[in-house]
């Protein structure tokens, strides 16, 4: 720090007599580097991390986890319909789309497990507002915060630290809106913190503007904005660190997920105190043309994530992380005139990781009893958020959903 | 400390365009000094006697034309809400209303919707009521947005029936709108029978054909309770009821006053506040008025105490550097050769070209320079006509993070990076010629204080000054120290602030 823990204390009493409520960043002060005392429940290890895959756009469900044997599925699907004999057998009546290979052999290795027939009361068909829902867990009100954004503050207690949660993309997602401390986005690891072009000269620059921003100023909230600079450095380093020390024999794919993916590893690699990374992947939103793209972007997830959780095992991870893969709604049952398939309700979450009960959990839905043509949902997905937080991360799901929701078993 | 002298006058009045105006170059602050800061404050205040020379239909027409084909066979005759964000960019750096612009963007933010895809025509309606009214009658105001369509489908007022009341409107309209849920001493404003008796109170405003309809079959015209008081009320009766509270007196009163001077007024300036708002009618006029002409909006208390948000710190860059013309040309001149501003550069410039300064252009397709500003307003946490909830967006503090401060340096780099810039303005001619602006002898504090007096005027520290004295004079000529520093005070923490 440039600055002494004095001027901290004295800026900061006058930014508060103004009559602030009292900055996040004040406390960074009493932030400790051991990361203890993050876990509500106690038995729970606090180095484990979760992975939140959003796969944006609606991904049809059936024709992900395919219910092959059902012979209503091939009755509205005759067009893009996945035959019996393509599909990865998982059971004796479901199996995935044989693009994901990747997936079949998580479940070989039993680190997947399959929650079914995922969705919420009074379905929206709307990608905005599902999407919304999804990221606040709130189906009933329009709220400000992200569930991940939520339980961030609530392990963070009001100390601030910027890479407890980190959103690999192009944008904030509003899982991760919270109400202290924001949680960072990270476009490509090379480019975090680089503000101008990488020559000796940009280099030079970046050195002073790095010395500006973090230089004592006149201004009133200048101690605050010389607090946020300092923070956002650190992580540059901490970065730029785990960038030049990451090694790995493991292979991704070059799409912008599989690079994603690999970019998560890099961080976790370098042991920061990451809780939580968050990474969307667009492009599922199939109304038409379904057959020739989404087992090309089911490929992408399904090889990008068997790639990270060899990466895991390569540096003995794989029993501190878990990926955990949602999408807005599935889609409807009977396919469109078009080749795909319209926005529907219900669909299924995978979860993957050494330290799940691989396994399939809920019910597949039926395809006959719909509504409006829709699947309908049997396991609310704030079941699953609270499994997650309660049993993998050993925190309080009621206080980060606001009331308590049914844990399942795959943890 | 500035190695120049500045009067107070000019302090006071540069003060007065970062709050009112998002700014303004030098010359437009000498002549607010020449003309006086009352008449400046009047002249900003009655903007109805500046003429508004922007075609907004002529702006829309070429932004619609400049969309890519396949965004526009999307769209159809449906206007995507990204052009309106474009559109509304235009006016505020262009509008010589500047202070009818920023209660616009206020009132944005007040009286919240959003309407991303292809609802921009009603976004763009909405927009432009809260033009219409930004300095006008609060109750108004407020009448004219229960009947706004935006307003009617964001918040449901379109499925409030007689039968089947639909709460949201009315709750936002006290918790947010008008009264606020609590008063400031934490007791609460009203009860949920006060929500739910407003709901009934606007059952049957609906829409048909996508305009405000009376729909007088689904009105529950039963008797109501409504903030203590009671009767046949109909929507109006709970706005007239409203705007009438003291407690909405002062959440109005003092919302404005923390958007213009600071974040806690004294009591007696909020009595006075108050007194104006009662005395004028809920004239918003009035109340902002007072704020601007009153001597705690000049006090030091005043002076730098707001973190600017990114429409401030983007828009007033522009501005400040005398730019705005530059990025607002007249819509007849705006050709769309997959760039709004195409016209406007010079080819074959000897500084670089448009790809130089914005590589990412290609691939954002005909988007332009319009575009990278509403891109970096996104970028620094307000996407406009995007808020993030009904609240609006917080401010203050919430404007910095790690995020948003590398969002704030790389517009900074690249806006430092325009061929366009005024730089023969601010390199002084004493000690160099403009033909040598290549050669290697320039002076570096010339250039930053020029540069400090443009942007603010900002009074560095004597280490943040050494800092850039230090470096600009590393740089091999006078161009590229202007271009570097310009980078970096705009990276500074003072300038974060207004």
């Amino acid at each position: 720090m440039s600055i002494t823990r004095r001027t901290l204390l004295k800026n900061g009493a006058a930014v508060v007599a103004v009559g602030l409520a009292v900055p996040p960043w004040l406390s960074k002060m009493v932030w400790a580097d051991n990361g203890a005392a993050l876990n509500f429940h106690k038995d729970v290890p606090d180095d484990r991390i979760l992975v939140v895959v959003q796969l944006t756009g609606g991904n049809d469900g059936l024709n992900t986890v395919i219910p092959y044997s059902d012979m209503n599925y091939h009755v509205n699907r005759p067009n893009i319909g996945v035959a019996d004999s393509q599909v990865l057998h998982l059971t004796d009546s479901i199996g995935l789309n044989p693009a994901m290979t990747g997936m079949k052999e998580l479940w070989d290795n039993k680190q997947l497990a399959i929650v079914q027939g995922v969705g919420y009361p009074n379905p929206n068909r709307s990608h905005f507002r599902s999407m919304e829902i999804w990221q606040t867990a709130e189906p009933e009100t329009m709220a400000t915060e992200g569930w991940i954004g939520k339980y961030l503050d609530a392990i963070r207690d009001g100390r601030a630290s910027a890479l407890t949660g980190i959103n690999i993309g192009t944008e904030a997602d509003p899982a991760l809106a919270s109400a202290h401390a924001a949680v960072p986005t990270i476009q490509g690891l090379a480019n975090f913190g680089v503000i101008y072009p990488s020559t000796p000269d940009g280099d030079a620059r970046q050195a002073v503007l790095r010395q500006l921003q973090t230089a004592d100023s006149r201004s009133p909230y200048g101690a605050f904005l010389q607090q946020t600079g300092e923070e956002l450095y650190d992580s540059v380093d901490k970065v730029r660190i785990a960038t030049a020390a990451y090694h790995s024999n493991v292979t991704y794919g070059g799409d912008s997920f599989g690079k994603g993916m690999q970019e998560i590893a890099t961080l976790i690699s370098a042991d920061m105190g990451t809780k939580v990374f968050y990474i969307s992947f667009s492009g599922f939103d199939t109304h038409t043309n379904q057959v020739r793209r989404q087992p090309q972007l089911l490929a992408q997830l399904s090889d990008g994530i068997n790639s990270f959780m060899k990466d895991m095992a390569g540096m003995g991870k794989q029993d501190k992380v878990m990926v955990m893969c949602f999408s807005e709604f599935g889609r409807r049952v009977h396919e469109n005139a078009g080749g795909g398939t319209d926005h529907g309700t219900a669909s299924e979450m995978f979860i993957v990781g050494s330290g799940v009960q691989s396994g399939l959990y809920g019910t597949y839905p039926s395809l006959t009893d719909l509504d409006q043509g829709d699947l309908k949902f049997s396991t609310d997905f704030r079941s699953v958020y609270a499994t997650v937080l309660d049993r993998w991360m050993g925190a309080d799901s009621e206080r980060v959903l606001g009331q308590r929701f049914n844990n399942l078993t795959f943890v | 400390m500035v190695s120049f002298d500045l009067s107070p006058e000019y302090m006071a009045a540069a003060h007065l365009y970062r709050r009112a105006a998002f700014g303004a170059p030098p010359d437009v602050i000498e002549s607010a000094v020449q003309a006086g800061i009352g008449a400046t404050t009047d002249s900003l205040l009655n903007y109805e006697n500046t003429p508004d020379p922007i075609d907004d239909e002529a702006i829309l027409v070429k932004l619609q034309a400049a969309l890519p084909e396949q965004i526009q066979a999307r769209a159809g005759d449906r206007l995507p809400t990204n052009l309106i964000k474009l559109w509304w960019t235009y006016r505020l750096i262009g509008s010589p209303r500047p202070l009818q612009e920023n209660m616009t963007l206020f009132w944005h933010n007040h009286f919240t919707s959003k309407d991303p895809g292809l609802e921009g025509d009603v976004m763009y309606r909405q927009n432009q009521l809260y033009r219409q009214h930004a300095l006008g009658n609060f109750r108004t105001l407020t009448l004219a947005v229960a009947k706004d369509p935006e307003m009617l489908r964001y918040l449901n007022g379109n499925q409030n029936y007689k039968a089947h009341p639909n709460e949201n409107f009315a709750r936002e309209l006290m918790e947010l709108f008008t009264c606020g849920r609590v008063n400031p001493s934490g007791n609460p404003n009203y009860t949920e029978d006060d929500v739910k008796a407003g709901a009934r109170s606007f059952s049957g405003w609906n829409l048909r054909g996508g305009e405000f309809y009376y729909n007088e079959a689904q009105h529950d015209n039963s008797i109501k309770t409504f903030m203590g008081r009671t009767g046949n009320f109909n929507g109006d009766d709970i706005i007239d009821i409203l705007v009438s509270l003291p407690s909405t007196a002062n959440y109005i009163c003092s919302k404005l006053f923390r958007y213009f001077a600071y974040q806690t007024p004294d009591p007696d300036v909020m009595n006075a506040l108050v007194a104006t708002y009662y005395g004028s009618g809920y004239d918003i006029k009035a109340v902002v008025g007072l704020i601007l002409k009153s001597n705690a909006f000049y006090s030091p208390e005043a002076r730098f105490a707001l973190i600017k948000s990114p429409v401030d710190y983007v828009v007033g860059t522009v501005k400040m550097a005398g730019m705005a013309e530059y990025f607002t040309p007249p819509a007849a001149e705006l050709t769309m050769a997959n760039d709004v501003a195409t016209p406007l550069y010079q080819p074959g410039s000897p500084t670089g070209g448009l790809q130089e300064a914005f590589p990412h252009r290609q691939r954002r397709g005909a988007m332009g320079l319009i575009a990278e500003l509403v891109q970096s307003f996104r970028a620094m946490g307000q996407d406009i006509l995007e808020p993030p909830s009904v609240k609006g967006w917080d401010g203050g503090t919430y404007w910095i993070n790690t995020d948003s401060l590398q969002a704030r340096s790389k517009f900074a780099s690249t806006i430092s990076r325009l061929p366009a810039l005024p730089l023969e303005d601010w390199i002084p001619v004493r000690g160099i010629q403009p033909a040598d602006y290549n050669g290697s002898s320039f002076d570096a504090a010339s250039i930053l204080n020029r540069l400090l007096y443009q942007f603010g005027p900002l009074s560095p520290t004597d280490n943040e000054r050494a800092i850039l004295l230090n470096y600009a004079q590393s740089l091999p000529d006078a161009v590229q120290a202007t271009r570097a520093l310009l980078s970096l005070i705009l990276s500074m923490p003072d300038y974060q602030v207004c």
